[in-house]
Formats: structure tokens, sequence, C-alpha cells
């Protein structure tokens, strides 16, 4: 074989194995309100309910992310595994990030104004982090896209 | 690169990887848990029937599972790469990395 075929041949690999990873960029407008809604409702729960209500609601709060995945496996063509583009490595840092950053504020404003200040405070938060989250993956796919074309 | 280690890299190359379309349907299902009919001839630009080609010679070869859901306009058919197939993909591609040193 040619160095210019083996060449050819690892950019249609490398360009293969990006192509799930690149179908998750673009995220839908009702993805940063549903985990809006769904970290507010977690603040609450724990806030608010005492007792059995409150293992109940807190587990079906956990349960949900689960079904959420198990949901949005089954409605894609396709679902990645296995290791993603360098250039993505910047939004799952950013990914990680925002999270300890929302979960560390969530409960400085529970103990500073109360549970319905931080579930709105947490909600809103969340929602931000997931939109900015959506968009560095975008522009850090459109890059890859841009090295494999 | 020396005689010997080239030629021990090219062991590695799969005949049936060796056509770009058949390389690219696995090199997408290596990155995949699995990947609909559809999303593969958009990513390769081919005709649902080459699609169909290529993909019945993965499956006869062991490298693939084709899956179909439902019937008729709105069935789905979905491939997924075997264990034989990841290795086989994995084999290729490291001849290649090799040869390119």
């Amino acid at each position: 074989m040619e160095s210019d075929e083996a060449r050819r041949q690892l950019h249609e690999i490398e360009r293969g194995e990006a192509a799930s990873w690149l179908h998750f960029a673009g995220h839908e407008w009702w993805q940063p309100l549903g985990f809006g809604i769904w970290s507010a409702a977690f603040v609450l729960s724990l806030g608010i309910l005492q007792g059995p209500p409150r293992s109940l609601v807190t587990l079906a709060l956990i349960a949900a992310p689960l079904a959420y995945v198990r949901w949005d496996r089954q409605r894609r063509a396709v679902y990645p595994q296995g290791p993603m583009p360098r250039e993505l490595w910047r939004s799952t840092w950013a990914l990680v990030s925002l999270s300890i950053a929302v979960a560390l504020f969530s409960p400085s404003v529970y103990f500073a104004a109360g549970a319905w200040v931080a579930a709105l405070a947490t909600g809103l938060a969340t929602a931000a982090a997931v939109e900015l989250y959506g968009r560095v993956y975008a522009a850090d796919a459109e890059r890859v896209r841009r090295r494999l074309a | 690169m020396t005689r010997a280690a080239t030629g021990s890299a090219l062991d590695g190359l799969d005949p049936i990887l060796n056509s770009p379309k058949r390389l690219a349907v696995m090199a997408v299902l290596e990155g995949s848990q699995f990947a609909e009919f559809g999303f593969l001839r958009e990513h390769l630009a081919v005709s649902d029937s080459d699609l169909s080609k290529q993909a019945a010679t993965l499956e006869a070869a062991g490298y693939l599972t084709i899956r179909k859901s439902g019937r008729g306009r709105g069935g789905l058919t979905s491939f997924q790469a075997t264990a034989a197939g990841k290795a086989a993909y994995r084999r290729h591609r490291d001849a290649l990395r090799t040869m390119l040193g």
C-alpha cells in the first residue's frame, strides 16, 4: 500500500470515529430549561420536604437523568462511545467546572436566603450552564469539522 | 522503517477493510454504540443500495450486526460492530499507523 493511500485511509478513520460526537453538537432549546427545572426541583425537594416524601421525590429526581439518557439514546441516529476528538476536551472540562460551580453556589444561596430563592437561583444557574456548555461544545465540534474537512 | 517492520504492519491490513466505504462504516461504528442506516448513508454520501451492499459484506465477514425494528417506511435499520469486527478494524488502523511511523 502506498503512503498516500494509508494517509487517506487514516483520515477517513479519524472522520468516522468523530462522526457520532459531532452529531451531538447543537443542543435543543428545551434542554437548558429542562435541566434548570430539574435542578430547582432537586433543591426544593431537599429544602422543603421531610421524611418519606423527601426520600421518594429525591429518588425520582435522581432516576430522571437516567431515564433521560435512555430516552435520548433511543431517539438519536447514532450514539457515541470511546475516545472523543481532542478538541472536545475543552467542553468536557467546561461541563465539569460549571457543574462544580453550581454545586457550590446552590447550598451557599440556600443557607443565606432559604429554599425558594436557592431553587430559583440554582435553576437559573443550571440553565445558563447548560446553554454555555452547548455553545462551547458546538464551537469545539466546528473546530473538529474544520480539521477533518 | 525496516522491511520486517513494514511486513508485520502489512500483516494487520484487512482486505475487507481496504474498501474506503467499508472502512468508513467500521470507523463510525468504532466511535458509536450503534448507528442508523440513514446516518451512515449521509456520512458516506452513498446510495441506499450501495450502503446495503457494503453492510452485507461486513455482516457476512462477522464484522457487524444488522438490527431492524418496525416495518415499512417507518422501519429503522441500525448497525453495531461485533467484537471480531472491532478487533479487525483496530488491527487495520494500527497497521496503517505503523506504516506511516
